[in-house]
């Protein structure tokens, strides 16, 4: 039987090897494929009847849509609007990346701190550059927090600057670990079934559970994902 | 075509429009709040998740200051106060804000 933790385990489907580096297609990267076409067939297809009453389909769209600029009009405040179309492909993928890992034998890719850090690490610099094109070297000043007096800012400052450095850490490390420990906790449950018999019914009913749960999580960290991704946009574009 | 009901006219179609506007972001605002997703487990695991990676990151950079500039372990262990304290400010932070405050001072309404 597999190993709870084999299901992460990355296997090159196709084997690429460019000057000693590997740059393989692996399942991982499969999996990333089939969750940006399968976004992006869902929008194309489902705003193609442009029509005023929308189908199923356009509802789920429209959802998706009003439901993430709702987010970043609420946290980001308008300005934050102009990132609209980013944060959006952003939710989409890791919601899609975390549905598709429910699948039976499929690929969670959102499970591998490599693959969530780069994107954390990609709206932070995003977002630090951003923050310094708007105010300039006034950004700075972000990292000095109003009302304290001035003898305890030389402890002050490092306290805020590593803060905020280590918030790509923290944004990664969220997601990977409730996927990954999600999925190694249903595995776990799942390999008892068997091997417990006629008493392989709690397992059972726990993975039952788990598998719902597992819903939740996956929504929920897409979701608090793009929340903290519009927090950080609002510290930047307002500086508090 | 009803004579007595017939359709309203354009006079005060402008108030008329203003005062549903108002309703209906009266309504949704109230909805989002009532429907905004808390969980108390999840609120905890982060806050975890925060001091973690604060320590860690501090730390790293500590370590790896030293090794650059051979500062024996003295940056390390300032790093790893400093993370710890950067860590708690994000955990405290971030709780602040999913209880409704704005993540410095005192929540507000609660």
């Amino acid at each position: 039987m597999a190993g709870p933790l084999e299901q992460f385990e990355i296997k090159p489907i196709v084997r690429i090897l460019i000057e000693g580096v590997d740059l393989s297609f692996t399942n991982s990267a499969l999996w990333m494929v089939i969750a940006v076409a399968a976004v992006y067939y869902f929008v194309v297809l489902g705003t193609r009847q442009h029509a005023l009453v929308p189908g199923r389909l356009q509802s789920l769209v429209e959802l998706s849509y009003e439901f993430v600029a709702g987010l970043v009009r609420e946290n980001a405040g308008k300005e934050g609007m102009r990132f609209f179309p980013l944060i959006f492909t952003l939710f989409m993928f890791i919601f899609m990346g975390n549905m598709l890992g429910m699948i039976p034998g499929s690929f969670t890719f959102t499970s591998h701190i490599i693959v969530t850090f780069f994107m954390a690490l990609c709206v932070w610099v995003g977002v630090t550059v951003y923050g310094f094109y708007l105010h300039g070297a006034r950004f700075l000043t972000f990292f000095a927090p109003s009302g304290a007096p001035v003898y305890m800012l030389p402890l002050l400052v490092p306290i805020e600057i590593l803060s905020y450095c280590v918030r790509p850490i923290s944004l990664s490390v969220r997601l990977f670990v409730n996927m990954m420990a999600g999925h190694t906790m249903m595995k776990v449950f799942a390999g008892f079934i068997i091997a417990l018999g006629v008493f392989g019914v709690a397992p059972l009913a726990i993975a039952v559970a788990l598998t719902g749960f597992e819903f939740a999580v996956a929504f929920l960290q897409a979701y608090v994902f793009t929340v903290l991704t519009c927090l950080y946009l609002h510290d930047a574009i307002h500086m508090h | 075509m009803p004579e007595d009901g017939k359709p309203p006219g354009f006079s005060d179609f402008d108030a008329r429009l203003a005062a549903t506007r108002q309703a209906r972001s009266d309504k949704r605002t109230s909805d989002d709040a009532a429907e905004r997703p808390h969980f108390d487990w999840g609120r905890g695991m982060q806050a975890g998740i925060e001091v973690v990676a604060g320590v860690a990151g501090g730390s790293l950079l500590g370590w790896a200051l030293d090794a650059w500039l051979g500062t024996g372990p003295f940056l390390f262990i300032g790093g790893f106060m400093l993370g710890a304290a950067a860590g708690m400010l994000n955990a405290f932070r971030n709780l602040r804000r999913w209880m409704g405050g704005d993540g410095n001072g005192p929540a507000q309404g609660q």
